[in-house]
């Protein structure tokens, strides 16, 4: 393994090394510092697995996870694989059972995670099985500690953790009782698979500043410009965002900023069925916007009425699918769901306002690949101190995402030698010795 | 799906085989606009991953409701949206036809998706099932309902021109 110094020039972050995108070593110690650190990870929503037995499967970072909801209604999160063989216990996406039996030996854990049986343990007439000292009253499933807040499932690792809501302060807490005030519905998934780092994705959800400029559907029908009257909120350690926007704040002297693109902002088109563009206001407050992204893999959306959450899921060094899960509240009545379902067409894979996401990670991983002694230019928003923006001109938040990123990697940026001994400390490197 | 109550003339039979070509063709071609005409005046346009049909969830990849957001699609496309530049290539199956009791036809097919980069390589973008239904007047067929179902519905990239 090449050993690889990579410099962090800029104490502020305004200076990211593209090397991070593409190192191997980076990627294995980011799985256990990050996602096996003491990080609280979104699993998935409580209405998807309302009754005992039910159970869905994901991932943290690359590790298998099985939710499982057991007879007293408690939701656990194990780690898919058994501990027999290592194999992946559960293959289904999502069901309901009475135990978790793996297919190759047959060894059945309880809905908690319990080992309860071992083929022929005791053998056949007296020859065989399990020696007599094999206690499977020790054997557990790998399991993680869970808190549900608002019927969001998350997870950590770590005994190390914070409590959750301390670890999403006040802030994120605000938009996820806003979000998350009545019981919700899940409407369906949609998957897109992108072929970049996973952190160039959480760059995105933290730059305000791309939305009016890449999305052009944005712009061009006005659900979203830079003029417009929004912003972006940090907790305390700066490592979630929240972009905000009102639609409909922007005037002509405010859009006077677009005279310098191409193409962005263009006024003359017109939707012929604009039925996708209504915000049927449901929130006490006037924001028609929030995207909320919370450390290291989820972001949580309101985009007028469409509502989902997306799940980061790691996919190797080079690849992520991005898991989206829409929701409306199980109040709604037919023709909100029905609104929620059009407005759908926002998001996604082939969202309006969305499509071009992946398309922006990839040819940032492909091009920064050739330049991994260089770095990103991050000073939109300004330098220096980290802090909420008044406007969507910023990409302030990726700098936060950075600093808590390097804190919990060992990364003191501004200082060359720290970034060689974080580096010296990798478990490959280890291996190698 | 019941053989002997199915009767479709040879007309009827060319005339759905006709549309199913020329759509995806006109796909293929980039002709966004002239894909719209292959649509009756209610018709509408969906495209839906596996996963959700088969748990029987309504959300949808693509939601036209009517032909005037399918032109929005294509408006989009051609002005707004970003999109990753490459060409599109569907390989069709053969329709397996049934007559629905208001006189149209449910039509059944197979497609795989490829896309070619400007490099001129090709990828497969995904596989799935058109499920269709279609009526003849006065001897041309168009869509009244199109329904793309997904397999490969962890989408590579970006869904950005209608399969």
């Amino acid at each position: 393994m090449e050993t690889q110094t990579i410099s962090w020039p800029a104490k502020d972050l305004s200076r990211i090394p593209f090397a991070m995108y593409h190192s191997p070593e980076v990627y294995a110690q980011e799985q256990e510092r990050i996602f096996r650190g003491p990080t609280w990870n979104y699993l998935g929503l409580e209405a998807e697995l309302p009754s005992a037995g039910d159970f869905i499967t994901t991932v943290i970072g690359d590790t298998p996870i099985l939710v499982s909801r057991d007879e007293q209604g408690k939701v656990h999160a194990l780690v898919n694989r058994c501990k027999h063989r290592g194999a992946v216990l559960r293959r289904e996406a999502c069901g309901n059972a009475k135990d978790h039996s793996c297919i190759y030996h047959q060894w059945r854990y309880s809905l908690a995670g319990q080992l309860e049986s071992v083929p022929f343990q005791r053998g056949m007439k007296g020859e065989g099985g399990m020696p007599a000292d094999f206690d499977k009253s020790k054997i557990h499933l790998d399991e993680l500690k869970v808190e549900v807040y608002k019927g969001i499932i998350f997870a950590t690792f770590s005994a190390q953790a914070e409590p959750l809501l301390d670890y999403l302060d006040a802030p994120v807490v605000y938009e996820i009782d806003r979000l998350f005030a009545k019981k919700i519905k899940v409407l369906g998934y949609q998957r897109q698979r992108i072929f970049g780092n996973w952190k160039l994705y959480n760059d995105n959800v933290r730059d305000p500043n791309h939305g009016g400029l890449l999305h052009m559907f944005h712009a061009t029908f006005g659900l979203y410009r830079l003029s417009q009257v929004g912003g972006a909120k940090l907790d305390r350690k700066h490592r979630h965002n929240i972009t905000f926007n009102q639609l409909g704040t922007d005037d002509a002297e405010a859009n006077a900023g677009y005279s310098d693109t191409k193409k962005v902002f263009q006024s003359e088109y017109q939707l012929r069925d604009t039925a996708m563009l209504q915000n049927k206001k449901e929130f006490a407050d006037p924001v028609t916007l929030v995207i909320l992204s919370v450390f290291p893999g989820v972001v949580f959306q309101q985009i007028a009425n469409s509502l989902c959450t997306r799940q980061i899921r790691t996919r190797g060094l080079n690849e992520m699918e991005l898991y989206w899960t829409y929701f409306g509240y199980e109040d709604d009545d037919q023709a909100m769901t029905d609104h929620r379902l059009l407005q759908a067409n926002l998001c996604g894979p082939g969202g309006y306002i969305s499509m071009e996401d992946g398309e922006a990670v990839e040819i940032v991983h492909k091009a920064s690949f050739t330049a991994q002694d260089q770095h990103a230019i991050v000073e939109v928003g300004g330098k220096g101190e980290i802090r909420d923006s008044g406007n969507l001109i910023s990409e302030m938040p990726v700098r936060g995402f950075w600093s808590y990123y390097c804190e919990l990697m060992g990364i003191e940026p501004g200082s060359a030698e720290m970034a060689k001994q974080a580096a010296a400390q990798t478990p490959l490197q280890k291996a190698a010795a | 799906m019941s053989a002997a109550s199915f009767e479709a003339s040879f007309g009827d039979y060319f005339a759905i085989s006709q549309l199913l070509s020329r759509t995806v063709n006109l796909l293929d071609a980039s002709r966004l606009e002239e894909w719209v005409d292959c649509f009756a005046d209610d018709g509408r346009y969906y495209v839906l991953s596996r996963e959700n049909y088969e748990r029987k969830l309504p959300l949808k990849l693509f939601q036209c409701d009517n032909k005037n957001m399918m032109h929005d699609r294509v408006l989009s496309l051609r002005q707004a949206n970003v999109v990753n530049i490459h060409r599109d290539q569907h390989v069709t199956g053969l329709p397996q036809l049934a007559k629905n009791a208001d006189g149209t036809f449910r039509a059944d097919s197979g497609y795989a998706l490829y896309t070619t980069d400007q490099g001129g390589i090709s990828q497969l973008f995904g596989v799935g099932a058109y499920m269709d239904t279609i009526r003849i007047e006065s001897g041309q067929a168009l869509f009244v309902e199109r329904n793309v179902i997904v397999d490969t519905f962890s989408i590579p990239n970006m869904l950005s021109t209608p399969i």
